[in-house]
């Protein structure tokens, strides 16, 4: 890279250093945190322990709220995947009129404000309860969300498969179910699996219409926090943030595994 | 030849870790001169070419340019003219505007610009197209402008990277024709990079002949035709039959009368007859394929140790034998040519 | 070849749950928030004719104005070195960048509170500074809330630079440098005007994301953030006010709306 010898290059990466120390620095930070030895928040942190991990686990809003979220993210993630998939073989694989119109429908809740979302919801579910509040209303809203991150994954990833490959099959000899199964559905994969870790992840992740369509009982874990952290400087918080950072980066080297084996 | 050297890579070699892309490359390319750096994909030669116009820092080495140590001079600051394999035309500047962005950049004034603008649209024939994108060219015009773009500045240098490998067959031969005619009358030294040899033969005045990040021949485009410096020259460049001779016999058994060592046999020196073999220079075999080419036929004789030999002959030949059929090759002594020791 | 009947019954079946949910969750609702904002009380004229609200508007505004200028600034960098570079570093780079994105935005907010409050890093510096007074914490502050929503959506900034930089050929750049153009001149002339359209889109989608951002302004504003998503919890959930709630949703999706639709037509101009 002769250009980034130049002095543009210089302040490039001067400023390039400098972002990502920006970016992960107070994720470090607040693990480092969670292992004073100190009855408040430290930073730099003073000795060493784990006894606010220990108050952590021992805190059953927490675990509670780790498990409520668990569930949630899974039936989201499993529910968005079946269903925008779906939509997403139909909206590539078939021509039909207003299909460019219903794709941008479809996106259109990526773009607009989660709190927004929230609010539409929370009125349209107390007009119309069709469903008990908590984790049934939920998963059904995160659905709103979901759905339209596995399309913006899958779309892509369906235009792009050459659908000779399918033809190919068939003319080796398999049957139409047996062509989508052996063939197409193998080349899908990383993308299905991309787009699941999505729609998981941003369900878990998720604050805003949480607070507005869940219940006490049913708080997912970023709700918890939410309220924890409102609260006052508990360096309970940083443990349990820690132990959900140490997840995130879990998830993510699974994620990559997974997907480019 | 002139004796002026405008451009010089002196020990020229490029390493990313433990592969060696270019080892200590030494070339001379003196003024007004073309010289084709040719060789298979990976061998090093757009390597060499990209350290030439400042893209790539050499591990090693120096390129002079015009007597100037240009090493570690940013690409900006050099005075070369290069060609992309992709033309890389600005997508969102007219053709005019294209071809005067160099002249913009070294601060040549407004109506000098138009001025040199307007010649180079002449000479390569893009009147009328000025304003285009070059997404609004064909293949060949855009490829035009890229060649445009380079020369309008008068560079000390001109740098050609693969630029006819996006054109079809047809459109490839005039056009790089008409690009030796322009190199030869403006007397542009000019470095050339491709993969296929017989544009290489065609337009040089000597070739590069590069494989594995190394220089492995340097001559005219007869010299490497004829006088193949080492195995790999020889089969890159046209095709041959390859021999190790020794006692007056080749590894196969094959009696010949020649040189000791590697010998090379182009195909177009070998003869077919009905004759039985007798002496050395002459074998017999079976024809394997027959394939007419046009202005000739080829032929595979498949010989008793397995060996495939190539033949080229007239046309006639395809009517003189038959694939399976028997066939005779002979040769003369001075058709052996035999490849310095390696 | 299946015949049309037949196919149009296949892509029905397939669509089906989807529509559904956005029939009945999407559609239903955002119509309902405006025909709620819309009856009982003049709900638009008193958040306009209100200069408290007109405030939050304002806030909120510039909130989207300073997060996406910091994120430009720092992730431009980032972006393009990350497009450019050649080592087999590159990738884990970048999945290093992205991962903040796998982080929850409360937990990502939380850090910047440890930073912040008034025996935190970041506020002791500011004391020491003599510039702010000698209790100073930037928790509460609006510049604390750029600082921390600006690295909350830099990621986002990041990714949708990289994409729209590595869209352009790195040989453009090459061929304005051996015209003659400095790496800066190349940068301006060639790539940014290239990517100019990518760089508004990701600019807009930051500037969206901001105004309507909750958690962050939330938890880093405290009592005293007062931006239109903040101001829209308090009404539903504290006030209980929802037909004026559903008005500042209404104001907030109208926003996000003609930003979304002119991020839409710049993308759409870049693919063209």
């Amino acid at each position: 890279m002769t250009s980034l010898r130049s002095p543009l290059g210089w302040v490039l990466r001067g400023m390039a250093v400098l972002g990502f120390i920006y970016l992960l620095g107070p994720l470090l930070v607040i693990v480092a945190a969670s292992f004073s030895d100190t009855g408040y928040l430290a930073f730099p942190p003073q000795g060493f322990s784990l006894r606010w991990y220990h108050a952590a686990l021992a805190d059953a809003r927490y675990l509670t709220g780790f498990f409520v979220s668990l569930r949630l993210a899974a039936m989201v993630a499993v529910l968005s995947l079946i269903i925008g998939t779906a939509a997403a073989v139909a909206l590539t694989r078939f021509a039909f009129p207003g299909s460019v119109l219903l794709e941008a429908l479809f996106l259109s809740p990526l773009v607009l404000p989660a709190l927004v979302l929230a609010v539409a919801l929370t009125l349209f579910f107390s007009a119309n309860p069709i469903a008990p509040p908590g984790m049934t209303r939920l998963v059904i809203s995160h659905l709103l969300v979901g759905v339209p991150m596995v399309l913006r994954v899958m779309l892509p990833v369906l235009r792009r498969v050459d659908p000779a490959i399918e033809e190919a099959a068939r003319n080796l000899g398999a049957s139409p179910t047996k062509a989508f199964f052996l063939v197409t559905l193998p080349v899908l994969r990383p993308g299905l699996i991309a787009a699941a870790a999505l729609a998981f992840i941003f369900s878990f992740d998720e604050v805003e219409m949480a607070l507005f369509l869940g219940s006490v009982r049913d708080a997912p874990l970023t709700v918890v926090l939410y309220g924890a952290a409102q609260m006052q400087m508990d360096p309970t918080v940083a443990a349990v943030s820690s132990l959900l950072i140490l997840l995130a980066l879990l998830l993510m080297v699974a994620q990559q595994m997974y997907a480019n084996r | 030849m002139t004796n002026s050297a405008d451009l010089v890579l002196d020990g020229l070699a490029r390493r990313y870790g433990s592969t060696t892309a270019v080892a200590r490359m030494d070339l001379t390319v003196a003024a007004g001169e073309l010289v084709a750096l040719l060789g298979p994909s990976g061998c090093g030669k757009t390597t060499t070419l990209r350290m030439v116009a400042g893209f790539i820092e050499p591990s090693e080495g120096r390129i002079l340019l015009r007597g100037k140590d240009i090493t570690t001079m940013p690409a900006h600051q050099r005075d070369t003219g290069m060609v992309f394999q992709s033309y890389a035309l600005f997508p969102h500047l007219s053709v005019a505007e294209n071809i005067a962005f160099g002249l913009k950049r070294r601060g040549v004034p407004k109506p000098e610009i138009a001025q040199r603008v307007a010649r180079m649209v002449a000479l390569l024939q893009l009147q009328g197209l000025e304003a285009r994108l070059p997404k609004q060219l064909s293949g060949g015009q855009q490829q035009r402008v890229a060649v445009g773009r380079a020369l309008v500045i008068n560079p000390a240098v001109v740098l050609l990277d693969e630029p006819f490998s996006n054109l079809d067959a047809l459109l490839r031969e005039g056009t790089r024709i008409e690009l030796r005619r322009l190199q030869t009358e403006l007397g542009l030294t000019t470095l050339f990079v491709t993969h296929d040899q017989a544009e290489a033969m065609a337009i040089s005045d000597r070739i590069a002949v590069m494989n594995k990040g190394r220089l492995e021949q340097l001559g005219t485009p007869r010299e490497v035709y004829e006088r193949p410096a080492t195995r790999f020259v020889a089969s890159f460049i046209g095709r041959a039959n390859i021999f190790v001779s020794r006692d007056g016999r080749s590894e196969d058994g094959i009696p010949l009368d020649g040189p000791e060592g590697t010998l090379v046999l182009r195909p177009e020196r070998v003869t077919l007859d009905e004759a039985p073999a007798e002496g050395p220079n002459a074998v017999a075999g079976t024809v394997d394929l027959l394939s007419f080419l046009g202005t000739g036929t080829q032929a595979v004789l498949r010989l008793p140790g397995g060996r495939q030999l190539l033949v080229e002959g007239p046309a006639s030949l395809a009517d003189r034998f038959h694939t399976g059929g028997p066939a005779t090759a002979r040769w003369m002594r001075d058709d052996l040519v035999a490849l310095p020791a390696e | 070849m299946i015949e049309g009947a037949r196919r149009g019954l296949i892509a029905a079946g397939l669509l089906a749950p989807a529509a559904l949910v956005f029939a009945i969750l999407f559609v239903w609702p955002q119509l309902g928030l405006f025909l709620q904002s819309l009856g009982g009380p003049p709900t638009f004229s008193r958040f306009l004719g209100d200069s408290y609200y007109l405030g939050v508007l304002g806030n909120s505004l510039l909130l989207g104005v300073c997060v996406t200028l910091v994120t430009l600034v720092l992730g431009f960098p980032l972006a393009f070195l990350l497009a450019r570079a050649e080592t087999r570093w590159a990738g884990l780079l970048l999945l290093l960048t992205t991962f903040p994105l796998w982080v929850s935005a409360v937990v990502r907010s939380f850090a910047w509170m440890v930073l912040f409050f008034r025996s935190g890093v970041a506020s002791r510096f500011l004391q020491g500074t003599g510039l702010v007074a000698p209790d100073f914490q930037l928790i509460g502050t609006f510049a604390g809330v750029v600082i921390a929503l600006a690295q909350v959506l830099l990621p986002i900034m990041i990714v949708t630079l990289y994409a729209v930089i590595r869209g352009v050929d790195r040989d453009l750049e090459h061929a304005a440098m051996n015209l003659g153009a400095s790496p800066a001149v190349a940068l301006w002339l060639v790539t940014l005007r290239l990517a100019r359209g990518g760089v508004l889109a990701g600019s807009l989608l930051v500037f969206s994301l901001s105004v309507s951002a909750f958690a962050t302004p939330s938890l880093i504003g405290g009592a005293r953030a007062h931006f239109m998503a903040v101001t829209i919890y308090e009404q539903t959930l504290e006030l209980l006010d929802w037909p004026f709630a559903a008005a500042i949703a209404a104001i907030l999706l109208v926003i996000s709306l003609s930003v979304a639709l002119t991020y839409g037509k710049l993308l759409g101009e870049k693919t063209r």
